[in-house]
C-alpha cells in the first residue's frame, strides 16, 4: 500500500464511520436569510460610517461618550448552560434512534444496522419502516421494513415519511437505486399513486398526501395537461388517484394536519414561513423568521425553530417556539442559550415538544419544551465521544 | 442554568397573498439537495476536519447556491459547480482573520472505539496529519485522494496551475512518509517499488 493508498482508505474512513446531521432546504433558507441580513448590516455601517467621516465627527468620540456608557448589567452573558443542569424528566412518547437501536415510546429497543444511517423511522403494518442514507459515492435512500429481528429491503425511495394516522407514506423508484425516472407513493405496501419525477412525501391530508413536487408532474386526467409548478419547487397534493392538485403559493411544505385543513412550510415569493389552506393556498399567516417544523397532535398548535447558527456570544442559542395554528399567534417561545438544536421540533400531544440539542461542550441530549414553558430533559446527555455513534434522532421526523 | 421563555405578543402576521413568478422548468433545488448535500458534506468534513465546521460551511454554500439557483440549474455539471462553490468558500473563510485565530486541535473529537488497534492507529494518525496540512495542501489531498480528481480538474476547482496541485500533493505524500516512517505497509510497498499514484498516470 503507498502513502497514497493509505490517505485514500483513511479519508474513506473517516466519512463512512461519521454520522452527519441532516441539510433540509429550510435550514438552506434560514441560513440564506441570515446572509442576507448581515450584508445589509455590513453595507447600513459602511454607509453610517461614511456619514461620520464626512461629517467630521471622529466614530472614537462616540464611542468613548456613548459605548460604554450602554454596558449596563443587563449587557453581562449568562453562565454557559450545560445539558447535565436540566432537570431529567420523563422518557420520550414518541421514537427515537440512537446508533443501531430504534427506541419506541413503549420503550421497546428495536435493532437493526438499518437505523444507524437512518434519514427516518417509523411504525407501520408488520413492523419498523425506516429509510437508510448511504454509499458516499452515489447517494442513495434504502427503504426497509425491520420485523421480528429481520430487515427487509423493499427499495430506493427518498429520505422521508409522510405521517399521517395510517401508515406511513413513502416513495420507491421504479428502476432501483439509479434513481431516476418513475416510481410509486406506497402505503403499508400497496401503491397509492403514481408518478414521474420524484414528489418527496411530507404528510396526509383527507384529500390525500402532501408532496414537495418537482418542476412539473403529469396529470393523468388530462391528456394534454399537466400541473406545473412556479418557481424552483412547488407544493402539492397527490389525490389517491394519481391525479395532483398544486397547493397555491407555497413552495416547500413542511407539515400538514387534518384538523382544518391547514399546511405550514414556505412561501414562493419570499420563502418565509407561512400557512395555508390547503385546498385555496390563502395565506392564513406568516411566522417572520422561522423554521415552522410540525403541528400538535389535536392541530392546535404548530411548534417552530429559530436557529442562529454557530454561537460565538456566550448566552446567545436556538430558539423553539409554539404558535396557535389558526391565528399565527406566538403562545410560547424558549431560547435555549449557548445550545444548537440539531432537528425539527416534535410534539407529544399538544403539550410539549421535542428536540435534539446539543450544549457548547459539543454533548446532547434530547429537550422537552412545554407550552407552558417548562424545559426537561427526555434522555439521558450523551458525551461528545458518543455523539458521532450514538447520537439521538427523532425517529419519524430526524 | 436559565432558560428565556417570553410570552410574546407579536412574532406572526397576517398578511394577504401577492403575485407569483414563473422562471420556468429545471431542476428542482429540494431534489438536488436531497441527492447531493450527503456527498457535498462528507467533502466539507474533510476540509474543515471538524463535522460541525464542515455543516457551516455545507449550509452557507448551499445557501449561496439557493439564491442563484434559477441560474445555477442551467449550467451544465451543477454537481461540479457546487463542488467549486464549496472549495471557494471554503478558501474563503481561512483568508478571513477571524478564521486564522482557530487552532488546529491536537486530538480529534468524536472517534468511534477502535476495532483493529493496529490501523486505528495509523488512520488516527493519518487524520490528524490531514487536518494539520495548510489550509491549501490539504484541499488539494481531499480533492486528489478522496474526491479522486485529476490534477487538471483540481487546478480548475481551486483556480491555480496544474504544477501548484503537483508540488502541494507531492510535499504532502513527503511529509506523510516522514511521518510514518515505519509504518509496515508504506515501508513494504516502497521496498517492492511500487508506483505512486503519480507515477502511474505519467505512465499513462
Amino acid at each position: 500500500m503507498t502513502a497514497e493508498d493509505l490517505l485514500t482508505r483513511t479519508l474513506l474512513d473517516v466519512v463512512e464511520t461519521t454520522d452527519y446531521p441532516t441539510t433540509s432546504t429550510a435550514d438552506v433558507v434560514t441560513r440564506s436569510r441570515t446572509i442576507r441580513r448581515r450584508h445589509r448590516r455590513t453595507t447600513l455601517l459602511v454607509a453610517a460610517a461614511a456619514v461620520l467621516v464626512l461629517g467630521g465627527v471622529s466614530a472614537a468620540v462616540v464611542l468613548d461618550h456613548h459605548g460604554s456608557a450602554n454596558l449596563g448589567p443587563s449587557s453581562k452573558p449568562d453562565p454557559a448552560a450545560k445539558l447535565p443542569d436540566i432537570p431529567l424528566g420523563a422518557a420520550p412518547k414518541v421514537g427515537i434512534l440512537s446508533g443501531d437501536v430504534y427506541l419506541t415510546p413503549q420503550g421497546e429497543r428495536i435493532t437493526s444496522p438499518a437505523f444507524r444511517h437512518a434519514a427516518a423511522a417509523a411504525p407501520t403494518t408488520g413492523g419498523v419502516l425506516v429509510v437508510s442514507q448511504s454509499n458516499w459515492r452515489h447517494p442513495r435512500n434504502d427503504v426497509s421494513l425491520v420485523s421480528d429481528g429481520a430487515t427487509t429491503p423493499l427499495g430506493c425511495g427518498l429520505p422521508g415519511f409522510a405521517i399521517g394516522p395510517g401508515d406511513p407514506v413513502y416513495w420507491l423508484f421504479d428502476n432501483g437505486c439509479a434513481g431516476q425516472g418513475g416510481g410509486h407513493l406506497v402505503e403499508a405496501g400497496r401503491n397509492v399513486a403514481v408518478h414521474q419525477g420524484a414528489p418527496f412525501p411530507v404528510a396526509t391530508l383527507d384529500s390525500g398526501v402532501v408532496v414537495n413536487g418537482p418542476a412539473w408532474l403529469p396529470d393523468p386526467q388530462k391528456h394534454r395537461g399537466s400541473v406545473r409548478t412556479l418557481g424552483r419547487a412547488a407544493a402539492l397534493v397527490i389525490a389517491p388517484d394519481g391525479t395532483a392538485r398544486r397547493i397555491p403559493h407555497l413552495a416547500t411544505a413542511q407539515t400538514a394536519t387534518r384538523a382544518g385543513d391547514l399546511v405550514a412550510g414556505l412561501n414562493q415569493i419570499d420563502t418565509s414561513a407561512v400557512v395555508v389552506d390547503a385546498s385555496t393556498g390563502a395565506v392564513r399567516w406568516r411566522a417572520v423568521a422561522w423554521t415552522l417544523s410540525h403541528f400538535s397532535a389535536s392541530g392546535k398548535y404548530v411548534s417552530g425553530t429559530q436557529s442562529v447558527g454557530p454561537q460565538t456570544s456566550p448566552g446567545v442559542g436556538d430558539v423553539v417556539g409554539v404558535f396557535d395554528s389558526a391565528s399565527g399567534r406566538l403562545v410560547r417561545s424558549v431560547v435555549l442559550p449557548d445550545m444548537v438544536v440539531k432537528s425539527q421540533a416534535v410534539w407529544e400531544g399538544d403539550d410539549a415538544v421535542l428536540v435534539v440539542a446539543q450544549d457548547a461542550a459539543h454533548q446532547e441530549s434530547i429537550l422537552r419544551i412545554g407550552v407552558d414553558g417548562s424545559v426537561t430533559r427526555a434522555t439521558k446527555v450523551l458525551p461528545p465521544t458518543q455523539v458521532r455513534q450514538y447520537g439521538f434522532r427523532l425517529a419519524a421526523t430526524p | 442554568m436559565r432558560m428565556q421563555s417570553t410570552h410574546p405578543t407579536g412574532g406572526a402576521v397576517a398578511t394577504p397573498t401577492g403575485p407569483s413568478h414563473d422562471p420556468g422548468d429545471g431542476q428542482d433545488f429540494e431534489s438536488w439537495l436531497a441527492a447531493r448535500a450527503g456527498s457535498l458534506q462528507r467533502t466539507a468534513h474533510l476540509l474543515t476536519g471538524d463535522v460541525h465546521s464542515g455543516q457551516d460551511l455545507l449550509q452557507t454554500t448551499l445557501a449561496k447556491l439557493f439564491r442563484g439557483w434559477d441560474r445555477i440549474r442551467r449550467v451544465d455539471n451543477v454537481d461540479a459547480y457546487a463542488r467549486k462553490a464549496l472549495v471557494n468558500e471554503y478558501r474563503s473563510s481561512w483568508r478571513r482573520p477571524v478564521r486564522r485565530l482557530e487552532q488546529v486541535v491536537e486530538t480529534v473529537p468524536d472517534r468511534p472505539a477502535p476495532e483493529s488497534p493496529a490501523y486505528d492507529d495509523t488512520r488516527e494518525a493519518v487524520w490528524r496529519f490531514v487536518c494539520s496540512l495548510p489550509p491549501r495542501q490539504r484541499t488539494v489531498v481531499v480533492l486528489r485522494f478522496y474526491e479522486q480528481l485529476t490534477e487538471g480538474e483540481i487546478a480548475d476547482v481551486m483556480g491555480i496551475s496544474v504544477g501548484t496541485v503537483k508540488s502541494q500533493s507531492s510535499r504532502a505524500i513527503a511529509s506523510l512518509r516522514a511521518l510514518l516512517p515505519d509504518h509496515p505497509e508504506i515501508t513494504a510497498a516502497r521496498e517492492a517499488g511500487a508506483p505512486t499514484r503519480d507515477t502511474q498516470e505519467e505512465d499513462r
